[in-house]
């Protein structure tokens, strides 16, 4: 699963109540059932759904990895591209108007260095401001951009706040797609869902600059991406999300996500894909998820879990997962307005009962302001 | 006033004065307190004047200087704060920047970020008030912002976590602007844009401090909303480029200009230097004015410090005689006036302030008239006005007290111990003087000679001040002489109280002539600036009479002062199709920048301005002649400013940048125009559509066909545009606004004017009131050899009528000069009119006779006072 969705929830919501002809409210509702639910039975068909689905409300992609520079230390990244639709009457006029919204994340974690650096991008569907392709992958918004090519590698192009990406991703596996039949389950309610496919292991090469010199890297990176509308049940609080990439060739993705009264949605889920590129669906009474430490931010006070047991009894899997740097916080003042930990994990344990080590990325959203 | 100090006893007097020296430093405070102090508490009422009016001269000075550095902050502020970390701005040529360019620029290396500016007028709907609505890309600005870290455009958080801001049709204004028009949050507010009436919706109020200085008086809204309210669909006012850290700023032009061939691209301060550049003559001579203010304040300081000299003539002797060093007496006197000078100026800061508001709300309405639409509304936080000032201040008075306290300095103790010796008996170098004041005459006619100095007549200034002080010069030798003739020329029957007359103002001539000096530069002053604004007024009113010959005039509400208000041109065919029409010019008219300086180019219909209108053309030219050439070749005019600042006359070419490249353009003629001082070239409308590719108006000229209701017209008119969209004006209130205009143009040069010849009279009152007292003892034996209380009090009247007529005929012969050289030379290198000179000889009559008036009056009640004096008390020392 992925993320930030609420945090969409709560843009979105503005930005179609703003963005709506004078009176808001009926606009709303009318443009409201326009959007395509995620329903089961759906057939991925790649590299079409590579690209963007322009009748989903809502969708993102998301690159993170954990990279290792020539003298061993190690830097985490993610890169975020969000596609919000927003459907009204287009008048004659102006090519600015606003139909689709794009933000974007950057973020960069300098293990060795203990800093984690981050920045944002917004841009609008116009003028070629930002913007996704159909039929393949392709997003943007100005110069930041994730791109799949047709040989299969994905390029990412991001700098900003002093630190810059530059990374050319090949597939190891191929894409695993979440969820049962088509579909990945956000909650009780029909439309809870979204389309969800995953490329888990993504071999990475390239620069990465941070504080000033530019540094060749390599290692492995993870990219997801999924489409709804009107996804996330409403009373979730947030959720947690795991990616964990494990050196005998296995990945596990897991979301848990939280109600306001602290309990787990029971639609909760995660996906095991073994070294051969086997995947497997697990349900929420299939593993635990127990925080081992706590850390409080400085920037607002948030209380995030720091530090996970994850376990998965019918796969003897017993992790340990833990954050390479306690502080990777984004507070995005000025693109989803949210706060929210998103961070390069380490992750050791055993799995099959035999003992393995990884690194892993980690999303806790909710914990700092009620969603 | 005598340098050369006397020879009896100097040589002794030196050598003592090196003895005691030290004395003398320690009788310092002793001495200042028995020579200055005293004197100035016993003379209050005068010590008051002099203070006042340099308090009076101080505070115009700061006020002025502030009017002036608030506005030029407000031009620097407004360009400035718009994008921060702007490189250059890239600006269209013609009607606007393809906006599909936008992403061509973005993606050039040495481009970090460009980011799109639409930008125009709307009015209210009362079309009273004009507002800047600029629309940026408040979508993609957002993480622009954030990454710049500057203070950017107003990021979503800082608009109170309401991104209500990118619905269709909604503004984002400061509480300032909201305070301004009635608004809050959610008011729909309606506006008039290009003859539309729009209406739009307060998105968002914010804090004035949380928008950087130039967006607080403005109306921000997204790109999509100010491109359908302004009529720029698809078209871009500006782009904002910043510069990538590696590229130098020539490789950043030079990609730019790659792939935007025909655009100008400018530094981001280009806009507010320009404005400092249009409005520095204005704000020059506003200065100017200021400081001759204070001029007329620093003689009221050498008249006074000059009296309490000769006042105290005996006081010093005795201080002399009794060991004060000659530098300790210079320092005492000069001191004194200094003191006026710290005192004067103390006040005058304080009371500048408190004036400086209203001075800035005349300075800005007078440049958002002629110049741009918003300008400063808030006193700049400069300490440099107020420093000026000072130091202006203070060493006017230093200077004016320089010669008395030599005087005083050179008083010899023998001289000082003789009662009744105020008056110095050295003989006039009346020559000497009139071959100065020769000099000072020959000094001004070179200096108006200059060119000026960076735009600033500078030159013409100084001609200007050497008239003053050749006027000044030629006082105590005119009055001498007159003094003489009237003598001679008195009839016996005049009376004894009037036949003295001329003896008394001959034997104080040096005295009177500061008295009289000091009041003709004020009346010189008030009659030059008067001369200067009715000649320019009476200019442009027969200009206006010749060249107003449309019988409506329509532009878009809103267009009440130099914007660049616009209405689209399909209604022209509608107003030709009417039947009371005969003829309709369509008119244009925008800034643009020529050989880097910011001039006008305007385009008409030149075939109907021809037959029905009649611009003035210069050097003989026929429009017949020129009417074609205008339409059949590419030839412009251009207006007599034009011609002027750009060295151009008929016959001239020069290439003017269009979105098709430059375009070689010959002037057809140079015509009279006193619309902008930036200057004009116009050109036919076809051939500007045909180059820029503009077809918008800013206003029609309907020519009604003979016989045709004009109120007919006007109402037929009005159905074509619908109501209050547009502004309609009939050929008379044209006139009438034009000259409205005019005189809000010169409102601080009238008030200025007004300050000046007040000072001047209370100096005048101040001097002769001091002269009457100091002769008291006089009066009293006078009144010892029998002359009537009356007689004594008719004597000092017509002394002081006599002072009064002199100095102000010499003040009206300075004015008359004055005036030739603000004419001629100050007004013609700052702003390049051609004014036909015209005298006011009615207002001058009467600033003679008030003048006259005050002096006499100013006389008779020290007469009084001096009539009524007790014979033993003043007489008790003979």
């Amino acid at each position: 699963m992925k993320r930030v969705a609420s945090s969409f929830a709560i843009f979105t919501c503005c930005v179609l109540t703003s963005v709506a002809p004078q009176s808001a409210g009926a606009a709303h509702a009318a443009a409201a059932p326009a959007w395509q639910a995620a329903l089961p039975g759906y057939r991925f068909t790649f590299p079409v759904d590579y690209g963007a689905h322009e009748r989903f409300q809502n969708e993102w992609w998301y690159y993170t990895g954990n990279l290792a520079a020539a003298n061993g230390d190690r830097y985490g990244f993610e890169l975020t591209f969000f596609r919000v639709g927003i459907q009204r009457p287009l008048q004659r006029g102006s090519a600015w108007d606003v139909n689709d919204l794009y933000l974007a994340h950057l973020a960069v974690s300098d293990v060795r260095g203990r800093k984690f650096y981050f920045d944002e991008r917004t841009g609008r569907a116009a003028l070629s401001q930002a913007g996704a392709t159909t039929g393949d992958e392709h997003a943007w918004i100005g110069s930041w951009r994730a791109r799949r090519l047709p040989d299969g590698r994905h390029l990412l192009d991001a700098a900003g706040n002093g630190v810059s990406i530059h990374l050319a991703c090949t597939f190891a596996k191929p894409a695993a797609i979440h969820g049962r039949d088509g579909v990945s389950r956000k909650g009780r309610c029909a439309s809870c869902a979204s389309h969800y496919y995953s490329f888990t292991r993504l071999r990475t090469t390239g620069t990465i600059t941070v504080g000033g010199s530019t540094l060749d890297v390599r290692g492995l990176a993870w990219n997801d991406h999924e489409w709804g509308s009107d996804e996330v049940e409403s009373g979730a609080a947030g959720w947690s999300w795991f990616s964990m990439q494990l050196d005998n060739g296995a990945d596990i993705m897991l979301y848990l996500l939280r109600r306001t009264d602290g309990r787990i949605v029971p639609q909760s889920s995660g996906t095991i894909d073994d070294a051969a590129g086997r995947t497997e669906h697990l349900m929420l009474d299939q593993l635990s998820v127990e925080p081992q430490a706590w850390w409080t931010s400085p920037h607002d006070g948030a209380r995030y879990p720091a530090g996970w047991r994850v376990n998965i009894a019918g796969h003897r899997i017993a992790l340990e997962v833990e954050p390479l740097l306690a502080d990777q916080e984004l507070i995005t003042k000025r693109s989803t307005r949210i706060a929210y930990w998103e961070g390069a994990c380490a992750v050791r344990g055993t799995y099959d009962g035999k003992p393995v080590r990884g690194f892993g990325y980690t999303e806790l959203t909710g914990y700092a302001a009620h969603l | 006033m005598r340098l050369t100090p006397p020879t009896a006893s100097s040589a002794c007097a030196t050598a003592r004065s090196k003895l005691t020296d030290e004395v003398s430093a320690a009788a310092f405070p002793a001495l200042f307190r028995a020579l200055v102090l005293r004197h100035v508490v016993a003379h209050r009422a005068r010590t008051l004047v002099t203070v006042a009016s340099v308090a009076i001269g101080v505070a115009v000075s700061v006020a002025i200087g502030l009017a002036n550095a608030s506005a030029i902050a407000s031009f620097s502020g407004s360009a400035a704060a718009l994008s921060p970390g702007t490189t250059v701005e890239v600006l269209p040529l013609g009607v606007g920047i393809p906006e599909k360019a936008l992403r061509q620029v973005q993606e050039l290396p040495g481009v970090r970020s460009a980011s799109p500016v639409v930008a125009g007028t709307v009015s209210d709907a009362a079309g009273q008030s004009a507002y800047d609505l600029v629309g940026v890309d408040l979508i993609g600005a957002l993480g622009l912002a954030s990454s710049t870290a500057g203070p950017g455009v107003p990021s979503s958080g800082e608009i109170d976590a309401d991104t209500r801001i990118l619905r269709r049709g909604e503004i984002v204004i400061s509480r300032r602007v909201a305070a301004r028009l009635h608004a809050r949050l959610g008011t729909p507010l309606k506006f008039v844009a290009g003859a539309r009436a729009v209406t739009l919706t307060v998105g968002a109020v914010i804090d004035d401090a949380a928008l950087p200085f130039g967006w607080r008086s403005i109306i921000i809204c997204d790109i999509s909303t100010a491109q359908e309210v302004l009529d720029r669909i698809g078209l871009l006012d500006r782009m904002d480029v910043v510069g990538a850290p590696q590229a130098d700023d020539q490789t950043l032009r030079r990609e730019l200009a790659r792939v935007l061939p025909n655009v100008r691209i400018a530094a981001p301060d280009e806009r507010a230097r320009q404005l400092t550049k249009m409005t520095q003559a204005f704000q020059f001579n506003l200065a100017a004015l200021a400081a001759i203010a204070l001029l007329v304040g620093a003689y009221l300081v050498f008249n006074a410090v000059s009296m309490s000299v000769v006042q105290r003539r005996s006081e010093i002797g005795v201080a002399r005689a009794l060991g004060a060093a000659r530098s300790t007496v210079f320092g005492v006197f000069l001191l004194e006036g200094v003191l006026v000078g710290v005192v004067g100026s103390a006040f005058g800061l304080v009371l500048g302030r408190l004036l400086a508001r209203k001075a800035l709300a005349v300075v800005s309405s007078t440049i958002d008239a002629l110049y741009t639409t918003d300008s400063a509304s808030q006193i700049a936080p400069t300490p440099e006005p107020y420093i000026a000032a000072a130091v202006l201040g203070v060493a006017f008075c230093l200077i004016a007290s320089l010669l008395p306290a030599l005087e005083a300095a050179s008083v010899p103790p023998t001289l000082a111990m003789r009662i009744g010796s105020w008056e110095s008996s050295q003989p006039l170098p009346g020559l000497l003087l009139v071959m100065a004041a020769i000099a000072a005459f020959g000094a001004a006619v070179l200096l108006a000679q200059l060119k000026p100095l960076d735009g600033r007549p500078v030159f013409g200034y100084a001609s200007a001040i050497a008239v003053i002080a050749g006027c000044s010069l030629l006082a105590a030798p005119l009055l001498a002489l007159i003094a003489k003739v009237a003598r001679t020329c008195l009839p016996a029957t005049a009376g004894a109280a009037l036949r003295l007359v001329p003896a008394n103002v001959q034997g104080r001539v040096r005295r009177n002539a500061v008295a009289i000096a000091s009041l003709m530069v004020g009346i010189a002053m008030t009659v030059s600036v008067a001369t200067l604004i009715a000649s320019f007024r009476e200019t442009v009113n027969t200009w206006i009479d010749e060249t107003l010959r449309g019988d409506l005039y329509i532009a878009p509400a809103g267009a009440v002062n130099a914007a660049d208000v616009t209405m689209p041109d399909d209604v022209l065919s509608r107003l030709r199709a009417l039947p009371q029409v005969a003829a309709a010019d369509a008119l244009r008219s925008r800034a643009i920048v020529l050989r880097g300086r910011p001039t006008n180019l305007a385009a008409s219909d030149i075939e109907v301005t021809s037959a029905f209108g009649n611009l003035p053309l210069l050097g003989g030219a026929r429009w017949s002649n020129v009417s074609r050439e205008l339409i059949d070749q590419p030839a412009v005019l251009v207006s007599e400013p034009f011609a002027r600042k750009f060295a151009m006359a008929t016959g001239a070419r020069f290439d003017l940048q269009t979105p098709n490249g430059d375009v070689r353009l010959r002037v057809a003629g140079v015509y009279r125009d006193y619309a902008s001082d930036l200057g004009y070239i116009l050109m036919d409308r076809t051939r500007y559509i045909r180059l820029f590719g503009d077809r918008r108006i800013n206003a029609v000229a309907l020519y009604a066909k003979p016989g045709a209701s004009i109120s007919a017209l006007r109402a037929a008119t009005l159905r074509v545009f619908g109501h209050n969209v547009v502004r309609l004006t009939a050929n008379g209130e044209l006139h009438e606004e034009a000259l409205a205009q005019f005189d809000r143009t010169f409102a601080v040069t009238y008030a200025l004017n007004g300050i000046a010849l007040v000072i001047s009279l209370l100096g005048i009152a101040s001097a002769l009131g001091a002269v009457v007292i100091e002769r008291r003892h006089e009066i009293g034996v006078l009144r010892c050899l029998g002359m009537t209380r009356r007689q004594v009090a008719t004597m000092i009247v017509a002394e002081a009528a006599l002072l009064g007529a002199v100095g102000a005929a010499l003040g009206l012969v300075a004015g008359y000069a004055l005036a030739v050289i603000l004419v001629f030379v100050i007004n013609r290198q700052a702003f390049g009119w051609t004014i036909a000179f015209v005298a006011t000889p009615l207002y001058d009559l009467k600033l003679y006779l008030v003048a006259v008036a005050t002096a006499a009056l100013a006389g008779a009640l020290p007469a009084r006072a001096a009539a009524r004096l007790p014979l033993a008390e003043t007489v008790r020392a003979e």
